[in-house]
């Protein structure tokens, strides 16, 4: 099972490259960003895990160019979004920056992505709140035209494009690695579909719903003729208990994203140690 | 006179890191990145430099985060858009990654922008062709309304949205240099309002044409109450001769840009390597 991390970094914190170079020395396999490209000063939208959302949402470094970023300064450790709201972006550049950073990082990418929770958010960029999932659909297949055919043209509800050359292609073939976040049901589906790995929120989570959640991606994987032992399910947070890692690990739970707290630069330093000699 | 290398950037020229660690090496100061998001394969444009466009048009890396990259593998050269196509993208996704990287990259970011000359992917990507500029400028605006503010909002013809938070703000202040691409004309007036910087193409230009147009914007900075003296003109495709790179430097624009042919691999890092004895010294700067 693969350890990554998940810094909330901002201007205030411990700057991303830093933590990049540092989690790779200590051997963490992954970094992770979050994204909110906007926050809205007024929104009705409850937060996803109770409460105030909190400041650092709203102070969240743009994760594509803060991962181009990480991979100018590492040579190993991979770099992912948990997630992008790729909706918030149109498919066509999503994907020459998506790539662009998969070139960047000679293949590090892994593309974890969904749809948000914050609809005024949504709002502000033309999101169909109400058919987000079909949206995502939309722009996934739009994107992956964009990826693997030299000359690419799409034509769907939320997305239509002529003929045209979209690069650079992605190192990894036939994609980066994308993996769909959301309840159950709906994101192992989605992954099936158009992905190849699922995102659960740990909060959310006891190793029987991970477990049920891969029985049924592993259904519709051979449904769709795909190969199952391929399947990422990364979960999103954990309690620093190696007892805790290992029950869902067993689940079929393949990487565990720890988060960081964002913290002055010693502090968020320190942290991370310690987070390495718990859980690595 | 600031010496810059454009990398038009592919897969097959070289890798972002190695590339930009060599220039950096090598004393130039700055590595610069152009902007075409797609090609759309019909088109009846024709780059305004005229000529048949080169292939590898078609195949640029993103140099948004292509400059993230080489910020993150580089520490003090300067990296810049020659140009970012800013109507074709999202402004509230941009003004996040220019943020992102000029805080990464510890405030040393440019960008250099324009409205572009191919209408077949403007009008793909969302822009209105015949307003490009104004659409441009919109974007522009509304992009430092978030560096500028802790809660911005903005009501314009193209860009409209509520109250809303963007943060990081950039390192630079107020923000990173806006560079305008263009003749004189158009530029100056551009500049005067929202830019910092004046990036005119060199075969379009004569060296006298330079030094007045230059004159003539400092001067309308000054009458607008702007700082004359924070103004840089940057020359887009200076030939790599020394001839040329003498006769600029005598004009006393700020910057010049040579662009490195799309070589692969160790080519490219020779010819930045031979650029830097020759180029270097005939900008003034040490070789």
């Amino acid at each position: 099972m693969h350890i990554g991390i998940i810094p909330f970094a901002t201007s205030q914190t411990m700057p991303v490259v830093e933590l990049g170079i540092e989690a790779e020395s200590l051997g963490f396999e992954s970094l992770f960003l979050p994204e909110h490209a906007v926050v809205p000063a007024n929104f009705d939208s409850p937060y996803p895990e109770g409460g105030d959302t909190p400041d650092e949402y709203r102070r969240m470094l743009d994760p594509y160019t803060a991962l181009a970023a990480v991979a100018g300064a590492t040579e190993r450790i991979r770099i992912g979004t948990a997630i992008t709201l790729i909706l918030e972006r149109p498919p066509l550049l999503a994907a020459g920056q998506l790539a662009t950073l998969d070139v960047v990082s000679d293949g590090r990418l892994i593309v974890g992505a969904g749809t948000g929770w914050l609809r005024e958010e949504g709002a502000i960029f033309g999101v169909d709140w109400e058919r987000r999932g079909t949206q995502m659909k939309d722009y996934f297949r739009a994107i992956k035209r964009c990826w693997q055919d030299p000359v690419s043209a799409y034509s769907g509800t939320h997305v239509s494009f002529p003929e045209l050359v979209c690069e650079p292609k992605p190192v990894q073939k036939p994609n980066p690695p994308i993996l769909i976040a959301g309840e159950m049901k709906v994101a192992v589906r989605r992954a099936a579909i158009y992905g190849d790995g699922w995102i659960p929120r740990y909060l959310w989570s006891t190793p029987e719903s991970i477990a049920e959640g891969r029985d049924r991606m592993v259904d519709a994987y051979r449904e769709f003729g795909r190969d199952p032992s391929t399947i990422d399910i990364t979960l999103f947070g954990c309690r620093q208990s190696r007892d805790e890692m290992r029950r869902f690990e067993d689940a079929g739970v393949t990487r565990i994203l720890f988060f960081l707290k964002p913290e002055p630069p010693q502090a968020m330093r320190d942290r991370l140690h310690r987070l390495a000699e718990r859980v690595l | 006179m600031r010496l810059g290398i454009v990398c038009g950037l592919t897969t097959y020229l070289a890798s972002v890191k190695v590339i930009a660690r060599h220039i950096e090496a090598a004393g130039f100061e700055s590595m610069w990145m152009p902007d075409h998001p797609v090609m759309p394969v019909r088109r009846a444009s024709s780059d305004t430099g005229g000529g048949t466009m080169p292939t590898y048009y078609a195949h640029l890396l993103d140099p948004f985060v292509g400059l993230a990259a080489a910020a993150g593998a580089t520490a003090s050269l300067r990296l810049g858009t020659s140009v970012a196509l800013i109507a074709e993208r999202d402004p509230l996704v941009t003004a996040k990654e220019v943020s992102t990287i000029d805080l990464t990259s510890n405030g040393r970011f440019e960008l250099g922008i324009g409205a572009g000359w191919l209408r077949e992917e403007g009008e793909l990507l969302g822009v209105n062709w015949p307003r490009r500029w104004a659409q441009t400028r919109e974007h522009l605006l509304a992009m430092r309304a978030c560096w500028s503010h802790e809660v911005s909002e903005f009501h314009g013809e193209f860009v409209d949205f509520p109250p809303l938070v963007s943060d990081p703000k950039p390192v630079q202040n107020p923000h990173p240099p806006v560079l305008i691409a263009g003749e004189l004309q158009g530029a100056a007036t551009r500049v005067t309002e929202y830019g910092d910087g004046w990036m005119p193409r060199y075969d379009r230009i004569s060296l006298a044409g330079l030094r007045s147009g230059s004159d003539a914007i400092r001067q309308r900075l000054a009458g607008a109450g702007r700082d004359p003296g924070r103004f840089a003109t940057t020359v887009f495709r200076c030939p790599p001769e020394t001839g040329a790179v003498a006769e600029l430097a005598a004009t006393g624009v700020e910057r010049a840009l040579i662009v490195l042919p799309p070589v692969a691999g160790q080519e490219a890092l020779d010819t930045v390597s031979q650029w830097s004895e020759t180029l270097l010294p005939a900008a003034g700067q040490g070789g």
